[in-house]
This record gives structure tokens, C-alpha cells and sequence, in this order.
């Protein structure tokens, strides 16, 4: 007991302490508002439900009861499942790993540690809407025995499952392939989510339900399998208690049961599989056994070899090589390369094409591919905002090696020019395939407007990424950028589009519209001269700002 | 020219804390220099000073006649630092590594491909293929620091902790590069905590303690307590280790005891 009661309040420790490190006092402070919201939810749902329970069990209303309960069991088991993984980021279960150096055994520590998940900080959420639906068995009719029997079991369940979803996740993660594959289908299913519905309603505008026989199908499976869930069972159950069925009670019991031993068995089996095991130190950065293989070494790339016939120092080269690599490695990169072309294509096909009007002292086609283009734009925020964020405790090297550091920064920049540049070809072709390309004079304008867009806001970013720098794993789902480096990266972004248009809508507005690309041209230009004179001031902040810059980087992200 | 490293009244304050206070230091060319001190002493914060990687609060250094400050580009050039944290970038393989660092110390293609073999070889990291350095265990990130260290052929070499978390096999074949490096004139600068390495290695020494230097000269001169400052050295002490701890104020302390253990 008191093992289960430490590893408890070990999980309340590192919580609190996290909170007071990362950003100091002000973290703390919104860390107990946040927690004091959160509280304050959790009890005002219970107290709302418990209200209205109360009613319903006074208007003897059973159905009303019985969606009241499932509603708040369901709640209750999304929120005991789900947020401990929202909240510690998939993080279940470092702290048991770190206690195998304890004298305890594997069996033991895989009960404390499902034990002491009962008093976290995320469990203890869902436990006034608990208390509410178990005031409500005591004050309604039917063995109150058999009422809390049912409850409890499926305060069990939620435990159990958490434990496992928990643990199953953070082995996934372990290696950072499969983090990545977590990652890209994470935010997959969230934008199937996000724009699943109104796909769905656009194509079932006017026609028959019945005419999908797939979709049909689907949403009665869905409530069929519904039916089977241990918050349904459990607010069957409680219906059956108040009926006086004591049979069917325990029939839906035995159905909370059915999932209660199965989520056991799996977290059992991940503990002593990946913790207890060998599987999980396999992938702890070891080297693996195997046969040798020939020496690799660097192989330049295509575009390195052109480059390197161009007239830029070796060093922006190099900076500019490594940094594209970088990109084109981690899961940011990768997910935008997969998710802008899908959305330019949704935005083209579902929202733009509903602007029919010339606007703005733009025509209809411009403001498509325009709006496009910005929508585009905005991507690769991050990288540009916090550019050194993926470079660790590499980014000493650029202190260490004889390169100026003018030099560093335009390579760093060149990567991700060549980054967006082929985004933008990637978005072209996406917006080839759902419609068609604009005429070439609104595809010129168009392509010069993103370039000088894309230039300002890297001589921008470069600034933004030097003072406020934030260190990001390749495998990391998360913008790590800090709130004030993103607010003003959004800031700087709208303030170049805004110049940006103005550049586009000039010409018309003066009589002469085929002036749009030599306009936007110019502006590139001046953003490329002034790109090129803001270097050398960059390079001297980051000179200046090489220790800050340098210890934010080498804290591990948290 | 005849030292390879020299600091005149180095200074690094930190919030008015001087972690190092006015150490003056005269490398001598072609030695292997071990830089000894307890945890906190300043070790790391000199090395730091001395490649760039911080700012000098007040004082000066110079490697090979290279201001750190003022042409610290030339002194760059002919430096390579195994520092601290390594300063590896986690998205690269072990040979895309090695290749950026060749690239911007100037080197061809072809110079970095093969010496990037050998040094792969060198370091047992051949094997590690399409591996990224975030994927690598902490001994394979130290070898790979200390090959691109050397990638470039530096002059002068500056190694914090590089034999920490490493196998005996490579440890072996390292210092063997090592004591090779110097025959040929290069300068090592290395600080390190096993005591036992430093002696094997090091043909010079300097102690810092509390920020400040208390000894400096060669490894025989500090065993018989010659070029110590201040009066309370322990002349004639027998091994590193006794010379050590009697400069850092640590030998003559009584063995402390647990009293549940006792």
C-alpha cells in the first residue's frame, strides 16, 4: 500500500515540478487556473447531471434515467481512457519503467502501478459524475448492493483499460518510426473527423440515405456494437437493479466483465513484454546483433551536386543539405508535404469555388488560386518561426566549425526555400488533379507572390527563431514553438500577405492589370535584397544570443 | 610559437558568479594536457571559452596565436572539440554527420568520403547504416563527436570527458589514436575524471579548483608537488590521485561515515 501510495504521489510530483520548470511562475499559475477549470467543469457536470437525475427518478422517467447514466458512464470512460493520454502525451508509463530498479516484483509493480493510476490527477476527473450516478442508485429503487457492484466494476474497467491503452501506447513509441506512424495517422483520423461529416453531407445533399447501402450498414453496426460497451452494460445494468431484475443485472455485470479481463490480460501482457521483457531493451537504442554491412558513407544528392556548381559559399550548402534532409526526416515535414496538397485540394473543391464574384480588385480565378496560395503559405509555420528547433545540441556545431554564421542562416534559409518550393509543386499538382491550373499569367503572378511571401517571412523567422528557440524531436506530433513566437510568426504572416496583395491588386486598380507580375516580381526582389541585408544583423543576435539559444535547444522537449 | 593554448586572466561571471576567475594557461604545442578539477570546478565552462562556444567575461585566449575572440574563425580552423553535449544534430545518419562536418571545415568530396570510412571503421560505427544519431546509444554518439572532431585533421583538440560511457575496445583504440596524434604535434587538451587515464595519457597537467587554477606543469612536477601556487600543496606526494585530492582541499578530510552503515 504505501509502494502504490508513492508511485501515486511520485506521478502528482513530476507533474507539479514540470509544470514549475518549463516555463516558470507563469506556467504555474496557468497550470492551477487550467486546473482549477477543469475541476470546476468536472464538478459542474456532475452536479448537472446529478440534478437532473434526480428529476427524472422523482417523474419516474426510466428512459430519461437511463440516457442520463450511459451519457455520464460514456463520459466517464472516454475521460478515463482518452485524457490521461491527451494530458501526459502518451506517457503512461515512464514512471513504472524507472521502478524496476526496485525491490519489487514484476507482478507486484504492474499492481501498484494500475493501483496508483486510480488517484491521478486525470482519474480523479471523472469521479463526481461517478459519484453522481452512484447517489442516484442509493436514492432510486432496487438492491443499492448491486447498483455500486455494477459501478465499481466499471470503474475497474476504466482503470484496467486506461492501463493498457496507456501502456500499448507508450511502447508503440518507444521507437520513433513508429511514433512518426502514430503521429501521421493521430492527425489522419483527426481530419477525417474534422471534415469527414461534411464531406458526407455534401455528397448526401438531395439524395436518399438509402441510396448508400455502405453507409447504412455502417451506422447499424455502429450502434449495434454500441450496445456492447461497458458504459452501456453498466447503465443497462443499473436499469435492470432498479427493475428489480436481479438476473439481468448481473447478465449486463458479466458483460462489464467481458472487457474488464480482456483489457487485463492486454496490459499484463504489454507490461511483461515490453517492461519486464527483452522487447522493449531491444529498442532502447541498443545495438542489434546482425550481420555486418559494407561502411556508408555520405552520398551527395542530386540536388547538392547542382548546387554545389552554383556560386554560394560551401557552407550555406552544407547548412542547406543537412537542413533538407532534417525536413524531409521529421514528421512535421513529412505531414506537411501529405496534408497541405489534401487540403489545398478539399479548399479548392469545397470552399473557394463557392467565391463567383471578382473581389477585392482581384478576378474570380486569382482570388481561387491567390486564397490558395496563402492557405499553403501558412504551413511550415513552425519550421520557419523556430527554425533551429530540430537541431538540438547540434546547433553548437554552428559555434564549434569555422563557418560565419552569415553563411549558417542563409544555408538554413536556402533549405527551406527548397522546401516550400517543392510543397508548392506538390500543391500544384494536387490542384492539377481535383480542377485545373489558372491561365500563366495568374500561375506567374501567383508563384512570384508565394516566393516573396515565403522570403520575407524566413528574414522574419529568422529573428523570431534566435530569441525565442525551442528544441523539437524529428518524431514529434507537436508544434513546440512558443505562444509568443507563434503569435507573432501569424502577425508577421499577415502583414506580408497584406503587402503581398497590395502588390497584386496595384496594377489593376491603376488601369494597367498586366503590370500584376512585373509588381509581385519587384516585390521579390526588394524582399530578396532585404532578406540579404537583414543577414548579416541576424547573425550578430545569434552570436550574441549563443548561450540562451544554445541551452534552450539541449533541454530535452518535455 | 610555443604554446598552443594561452589565457591571460580568463574570466566567465555568471549572474556575478565567477565560475572561472583569472586563470592564466600555457599550453605547451604537441602535449597531451589533461585539465583536472572536482564537479563544478570550471572545467567546462574554460573549454567553452576557449572553442566559442560561450563569451569571455573578461580576459583573453588565443590557440595557435589566434585570438578566440577576435579571429575566431582562424582559431576554428584549426580546432576540433568534443564538447559536453556532444553537438550532434539527431536527424542525420553517422556518415551524412561526419560529411557535414568535412563540408564545413572546406574538405572535397572525395577527402570526406574516405576519411569518413576510416573513421566509421575506427570508431566500430560502420554497421550503423541509415541509423539517425537521435537512435544512436550515448557510447555511439561519443565516437561519432570524436570523429568529426577529427574528420578535418585539427591542430588542436579539445576532448570533455571523451572517454566517459565508452567500450574498452574502442576507449583502447582511441587513446592509441590519441598518443599517435601527438607524436605527430598535435595538441590535445582534455579534461577527464578517471585519474587513471589522465596519467596513462597526459604528459602535462593544470588543476582548477573553485573557479581558479592551482597547479600547472608536467605530470612529474605535480607528482613531486613543483609548480603548485600557494603554499598549501602537498609536496612530495606519491600518485595523481594523492596530488589531486590534496590540491582540491579534499585529501586530508576525514572518511566520512552512514551511521545506519557503520
Amino acid at each position: 500500500m504505501n509502494r502504490m501510495l508513492a508511485i501515486a504521489w511520485l506521478r502528482y510530483r513530476l507533474m507539479l515540478n514540470r509544470l514549475r520548470r518549463r516555463e516558470g511562475v507563469w506556467n504555474l499559475v496557468g497550470g492551477v487556473l487550467l486546473g482549477l477549470l477543469w475541476g470546476a467543469a468536472a464538478l459542474g457536470a456532475a452536479v448537472a447531471v446529478g440534478f437532473l437525475m434526480k428529476a427524472a427518478l422523482a417523474g419516474g422517467d426510466q428512459d430519461m434515467l437511463f440516457k442520463l447514466q450511459f451519457g455520464a458512464l460514456l463520459a466517464a470512460m472516454l475521460a478515463g481512457v482518452w485524457l490521461p493520454l491527451i494530458i501526459e502525451r502518451g506517457q503512461a508509463g515512464p514512471v513504472t519503467s524507472r521502478l524496476l530498479n526496485f525491490p519489487v516484483t514484476g507482478g507486484e509493480l504492474f499492481w501498484m502501478s494500475q493501483a496508483a493510476l486510480a488517484l491521478s490527477v486525470d482519474h480523479l476527473l471523472y469521479y463526481p459524475l461517478m459519484i453522481a450516478v452512484a447517489l442516484g442508485v442509493f436514492l432510486g429503487p432496487g438492491p443499492a448492493w448491486l447498483g455500486m457492484l455494477v459501478l465499481v466494476s466499471l470503474w475497474l474497467c476504466i482503470l484496467v483499460w486506461a492501463h493498457a491503452v496507456g501502456l500499448t501506447l507508450e511502447a508503440m513509441l518507444r521507437g520513433r518510426r513508429s511514433r512518426e506512424i502514430v503521429g501521421v495517422l493521430t492527425v489522419v483520423i483527426i481530419i477525417a473527423m474534422g471534415m469527414g461529416p461534411g464531406i458526407v453531407e455534401k455528397a448526401l445533399r438531395g439524395r436518399d440515405p438509402a441510396e448508400f447501402p455502405a453507409l447504412t450498414m455502417g451506422v447499424d453496426v455502429l450502434k449495434t456494437g454500441g450496445k456492447a460497451l461497458a458504459p452501456f452494460q453498466a447503465a443497462a445494468g443499473l436499469q435492470a437493479v432498479r427493475a428489480g431484475e436481479t438476473a439481468a443485472a448481473l447478465g449486463h455485470l458479466a458483460g462489464i466483465w467481458a472487457w474488464t479481463l480482456p483489457g487485463a490480460l492486454l496490459a499484463r501482457w504489454i507490461f511483461v513484454a515490453f517492461y519486464l521483457g527483452d522487447r522493449g531493451s531491444l529498442r532502447r537504442g541498443g545495438r542489434r546483433p546482425g550481420a555486418s554491412r559494407p561502411i556508408m558513407t555520405h552520398q551527395a544528392l542530386p540536388w547538392e551536386l547542382r548546387l554545389d556548381a552554383g556560386m554560394l559559399s560551401p557552407v550555406a550548402l552544407a547548412c542547406a543539405a543537412k537542413d533538407l534532409r532534417v525536413h524531409f526526416r521529421s514528421l512535421s515535414g513529412r505531414l506537411i508535404l501529405v496534408l497541405a496538397p489534401l487540403l489545398m485540394a478539399w479548399i479548392g473543391w469545397f470552399v473557394l469555388k463557392d467565391v463567383a464574384e471578382a473581389a477585392l480588385g482581384l478576378q474570380v480565378g486569382e482570388i481561387h488560386f491567390f486564397g490558395m496560395l496563402f492557405y499553403v503559405a501558412i504551413f511550415a509555420n513552425s519550421q520557419t518561426t523556430n527554425n533551429l528547433s530540430f537541431e538540438g545540441s547540434g546547433v553548437q556545431a554552428y559555434f564549434l566549425l569555422p563557418g560565419p554564421l552569415t553563411q549558417v542562416i542563409l544555408g538554413k534559409n536556402l533549405a527551406l526555400w527548397v522546401f516550400q518550393a517543392i510543397l508548392l509543386a506538390v500543391c500544384l499538382a494536387a490542384l492539377a488533379v481535383v480542377k485545373s491550373w489558372p491561365d500563366p499569367p495568374t500561375l506567374l503572378a501567383g508563384v512570384l507572390l508565394y516566393a516573396a511571401i515565403i522570403v520575407m517571412r524566413t528574414a522574419g523567422g529568422n529573428v523570431l527563431s534566435i530569441l525565442f528557440p525551442r528544441r523539437r524531436e524529428l518524431s514529434s506530433r507537436h508544434d513546440k514553438t512558443p505562444l509568443m513566437s507563434t503569435l507573432l510568426g501569424l502577425l508577421m504572416f499577415a502583414a506580408t500577405v497584406a503587402l503581398a496583395w497590395v502588390f497584386a491588386v496595384l496594377p489593376g486598380l491603376a488601369g494597367h492589370p498586366g503590370w500584376q507580375p512585373a509588381a509581385l516580381g519587384f516585390l521579390l526582389l526588394i524582399s530578396v535584397i532585404g532578406h540579404r541585408w537583414s543577414l548579416g544583423a541576424v547573425a550578430g543576435l545569434l552570436e550574441d544570443r549563443r548561450e540562451p539559444v544554445v541551452a534552450a535547444l539541449r533541454k530535452k522537449e518535455e | 610559437m610555443t604554446h598552443a593554448i594561452e589565457t591571460h586572466g580568463l574570466v566567465r561571471a555568471f549572474d556575478g558568479f565567477k565560475a572561472v576567475d583569472g586563470i592564466d594557461l600555457q599550453v605547451p604545442c604537441g602535449c597531451f594536457f589533461g585539465f583536472l578539477g572536482p564537479n563544478g570546478a570550471g572545467k567546462s565552462t574554460t573549454i567553452k571559452m576557449l572553442t566559442g562556444l560561450i563569451k569571455i567575461t573578461a580576459g583573453g585566449a588565443a590557440i595557435l596565436g589566434h585570438d578566440v575572440e577576435k579571429e575566431a574563425l582562424a582559431a576554428k580552423r584549426v580546432i576540433g572539440v568534443v564538447p559536453e553535449d556532444l553537438a550532434l544534430f539527431d536527424g542525420l545518419t553517422a556518415a551524412e554527420s561526419l560529411a557535414f562536418t568535412g563540408r564545413m571545415h572546406g574538405l572535397d568530396r572525395r577527402t570526406i568520403a574516405g576519411r569518413s570510412g576510416e573513421l566509421l571503421e575506427l570508431m566500430d560505427l560502420q554497421d550503423t547504416g541509415r541509423k539517425l544519431v537521435a537512435d544512436f546509444s550515448h557510447g555511439m554518439k561519443k565516437k561519432l563527436s570524436l570523429a568529426a572532431a577529427l574528420i578535418h585533421g585539427p591542430e588542436v583538440l579539445f576532448l570533455d570527458e571523451p572517454f566517459e560511457g565508452i567500450d574498452a575496445v574502442a576507449s583502447r583504440h582511441i587513446r592509441k589514436l590519441l598518443e599517435g596524434m601527438t607524436d605527430r604535434g598535435v595538441t590535445i587538451f582534455l579534461t577527464s575524471h578517471i585519474l587513471e587515464i589522465v596519467e596513462k595519457l597526459c604528459t602535462h597537467l593544470a588543476v582548477i579548483h573553485k573557479g581558479r587554477l592551482v597547479a600547472q606543469g608536467t605530470l612529474g612536477d605535480l607528482q613531486r608537488g613543483i609548480g603548485l601556487d600557494g603554499d598549501g600543496a602537498p609536496r612530495g606526494a606519491r600518485s595523481l590521485e594523492d596530488a589531486f585530492l590534496g590540491l582540491v582541499d579534499a585529501g586530508d578530510e576525514p572518511t566520512r561515515t552512514l551511521s545506519w552503515l557503520e
